[in-house]
């Protein structure tokens, strides 16, 4: 079975392109499903590797996948693999989550902590050993991880936070959303490395700050190119009046409309595998994982209709 | 409520900068961006850990390379009160070489300067430190001094002994110590005619040196410490006579402060409801008690809109309505600011960043966006203006923030239409490119159009250390953090590229106290 990202971007619009640096955001728009809550969940851990998620709301919520919580408390941080449905007002133990800040003892005292989303790279391994149950599983990930970006400690994804926090701080500053926005396209360098569809804008709101700050923000700060991707079109006016500099403006705006059309278009052709298995149910909805050639994830169906998506560079 | 007696005196302050003066003018630039803009809070974009710690790092540079220059800074106008406190604590807290006479007089402006809450809210730092505001403790003869002298110096000792009785208890323990403050509790809960001479000379020592009015003083010790002093002969002080007769019959307590009255119905009066509480406490409400209260829609008390100020009634407008008298008060407001704001120019553009960061953080929503709607009408007063809209929903004078940033093609339309200075309203963060803001003036000033280019952020970036730039070239980036502050702004604008000129002008503006009275600013 596959699916393309065209039937994930079935009934979105598309708000012009955000740029900054190397990284760029076109916005998806498009009408609330209200059957889903935001992740904003009471979590804490029972043991290594255990994570409790409550949900405080009246609606089923999606727990996204790489979903981690890096607590103030002498705790140790901790992150879920795959994503999973919480039903509305009830408690769920994720018993094969990860371990995400190896040098670090302690259990999470049961609270509204701030969602975090892993960097897309660890994402896209964690989802891979989403099965594994081991709570050390993406130890080895994460030390790599780090050393890609000279980063030489243990495997304590607080590292890396703590150490590109001014980078990552200013990706959320950075990237404003729009009306109605329900997901985002995600460039990073020129290349599409993640698309995001979430039920609501609500929902959308809630996830936008882990995903733009630690998800995408990892891959933006990891690019050593410094001149701006060739998606970002200079302004090169030689005008000689302020008549032929508005033009030359809006002319530029056409041609980035025109160059977000293109982009959205090449990534409506990416097909992905779906897995033979749903990783979870509630209802009549399904968790699948899916996996192409440059982009995977979990989907999240209703029959054809697609009410969830992330997907990170595979 | 205010009650400012500091008169302003633009003393002819000698300074001479020590060292490198490039340095030390950009040292001093970001301590304005800072002390202007920043809150110790959390924005849209930092946490408040983070923009606290960059906060307090400006301060700590300044205060390394030149003491003076900090000190005298700390007193221009349009410096937060955020800023003042912790300018309060630096001074106190770090030993330096700065004329104590001076640093005397600065102190005893920035705490005159500092509403009530802050003042009593500093003094206990001072005693314990305050982690979460960046206060470390600091127990000096200096740091006792201006606490008694503050407290016990005050006209509105009474008021503030039954609104701040705790805190004004910890306060004195800190200045006097925990053995002295035994001492003198067990003292005043004697007449003063059994004392021994000891003791008169003990009170003399920790309570009437300091005090502007002696009896009054040592009745709000008294009180402060629940030390029950005996019945005197005179009248009592009406305020402490209230508190303690409303614990048997609240009407008696209607000259008591509501915060005060609620705390003695909530201990006393169980069964009073609100309502009634705010009934009595009618005439006494402060200003924001009234703006609160209507929010609340409880009790029709009046709420006179001319009391507060712009970016209040913007942020109050935001939540329940804009209505014909907030409106009138608000273009009244604006028109009085720009009579005072010399800007220079006939023709003025106004460009007004509406996008989605301008709704600021959740701790202080809406505040960018009030401060630049604020900024925005006193501009429009102070010239023709045309202003342009960047972003947002609009109902007429509100603008609710939404949407992404581009800013270019506004600052194209506002030199078509031919204005003599642009004025930009921004948090400094642009996305439709980041960077397009600055290429187009870039390709203005390659045409030779020379126009100036302001640039007024109202929000604090951490990771800026200050203010965030749109353009590192062709625009003056000014903080501003209200409509009063905008001279200051404007002025450090004008004088932006003379770094030597613009701190003795900003030397000139720091203003001292005449006297060394404090008093402070109730509000």
């Amino acid at each position: 079975m596959s699916l393309t990202v065209e039937n994930i971007l079935r009934g979105t619009g598309l708000g012009p392109m955000q740029s900054v640096g190397q990284m760029q955001v076109i916005p998806l728009t498009g009408d609330d499903d209200a059957t889903y809550a935001p992740p904003e969940l009471e979590v804490g851990t029972h043991g290594y590797g255990s994570v409790l998620l409550r949900n405080t709301h009246d609606k089923p919520t999606i727990v996204p996948y790489g979903a981690g919580w890096v607590v103030k408390q002498a705790a140790q941080d901790h992150a879920i693999a795959s994503s999973a449905f919480v039903e509305p007002g009830a408690e769920r133990i994720v018993g094969n989550a990860m371990c995400i800040q190896q040098t670090q003892p302690g259990l999470i005292k049961r609270a509204k902590h701030a969602l975090t989303i892993l960097p897309a790279r660890l994402r896209a391994k964690a989802l891979a050993i989403r099965n594994v149950d081991q709570y050390s599983k993406l130890w080895e990930h994460i030390t790599a991880f780090n050393k890609e970006l000279g980063i030489e400690s243990a495997a304590n994804l607080v590292t890396f936070l703590t150490q590109f926090q001014k980078q990552l701080d200013e990706f959320v500053a950075e990237f404003e959303l729009v009306p109605r926005q329900i997901g985002a396209i995600v460039l990073v360098s020129g290349e599409v490395v993640g698309i995001e569809r979430a039920p609501s804008a609500a929902y959308f709101a809630a996830t936008w700050e882990p995903l733009v700050r630690v998800c995408y923000g990892s891959l933006a700060v990891a690019s050593k190119r410094s001149d701006p991707p060739r998606t970002r079109l200079p302004f090169l006016a030689l005008a000689k009046g302020l008549d032929a500099l508005r033009a030359a403006l809006e002319d530029l705006r056409v041609r980035e409309d025109q160059l977000t059309r293109e982009i959205v278009d090449f990534a409506r052709s990416l097909r992905m595998k779906r897995a033979d298995q749903a990783d979870d149910t509630l209802g009549d909805a399904q968790l699948w994982t899916v996996a192409g050639s440059t982009l995977g994830g979990q989907v999240v169906t209703r029959g054809d209709a697609v009410s969830y998506a992330s997907l990170v560079l595979a | 409520m205010t009650d400012v007696m500091v008169t302003d005196v633009r003393a002819p302050l000698a300074w001479v900068p020590k060292g490198d003066v490039p340095a030390l003018a950009s040292a001093a630039l970001a301590f304005l961006d800072t002390a202007s803009t920043a809150f110790g809070r959390a924005t849209a974009y930092n946490d408040r850990q983070t923009a606290q710690d960059a906060e307090l790092a400006v301060h700590d540079a300044l205060l390394s390379q030149d003491r003076h220059l900090y000190a005298l800074l700390l007193t221009l106008p349009g410096v937060t009160d955020r800023a003042r406190q912790v300018g309060v604590k630096n001074l106190l807290g770090v030993r330096g070489e700065l004329d104590l006479e001076l640093e005397r007089q600065v102190l005893a402006r920035l705490v005159a300067e500092l509403p009530a809450t802050r003042v009593f809210k500093l003094f206990v730092a001072l005693r314990a430190g305050d982690d979460k505001a960046g206060i470390h403790r600091a127990n000096n003869a200096r740091t006792r001094k201006l606490i008694l002298r503050v407290i016990l110096g005050s006209p509105k000792l009474e008021l503030w002994a039954v609104k701040y009785r705790t805190k004004m208890a910890e306060s004195l323990t800190h200045a006097w110590g925990v053995r002295t403050t035994s001492i003198v509790r067990a003292i005043l809960t004697r007449g003063s005619d059994r004392w021994t001479s000891k003791e008169q000379a003990i009170v003399r020592k920790a309570i009437d040196r300091f005090a502007r009015d002696v009896e009054t003083a040592r009745a709000c010790v008294a009180f402060a410490l629940r030390a029950s002093p005996p019945r005197t002969r005179g009248a009592p002080l009406r305020l402490l006579a209230a508190y303690e007769s409303a614990k048997t019959d609240l009407s008696l307590g209607k000259r008591l402060p509501l915060e005060v009255l609620e705390g003695i119905r909530s201990t006393f009066h169980k069964d009073v409801k609100s309502a009634t509480l705010i009934e009595l406490t009618r005439d006494t409400m402060t200003a924001a008690q009234r703006m609160s209260v209507q929010r609340r829609a409880e009790v029709d008390v009046r709420m006179d809109p001319t009391e507060y100020d712009a970016v209040r009634l913007y942020l109050y407008a935001f939540e329940m309505g804009m209505s014909r008298e907030i409106l009138d008060a608000l273009m009244e407001k604006a028109k009085k600011a720009a009579s005072a704001l010399r800007l220079g120019y006939a023709r003025i553009g106004v460009l007004l960043d509406a996008s989605a960061s301008m709704a600021g953080s959740r701790e202080q929503a809406l505040r960018p966006m009030a401060t630049a709607l604020a900024i925005r009408d006193v501009l429009a007063h102070a010239a023709d203006a045309t202003i342009v809209r960047c972003g947002g929903d609009t109902d007429g004078v509100l603008v609710r923030p939404s949407g992404a940033t581009s800013l270019a093609e506004g600052l194209v339309e506002l030199l078509a239409a031919g204005v003599d200075a642009v004025f930009v309203l921004s948090d400094g963060y642009e996305n439709r490119p980041a960077g397009r803001f600055a290429e187009v003036v870039a390709a203005i000033r390659n045409m030779g159009l020379h126009t100036p280019i302001f640039h007024l952020n109202p929000v604090f970036a951490a990771e800026a250390g200050g203010v965030r730039s749109l353009a590192s070239e062709g625009v003056a980036t000014l903080p501003v953090r209200a409509p009063e502050a905008l001279g200051l702004a404007v002025d450090r604008g004008l004088r932006e590229a003379e770094p030597r000129r613009g701190l003795d002008a900003l030397v000139g503006l720091a203003r001292l106290p005449e006297s060394t009275v404090s008093h402070v600013v109730d509000r």
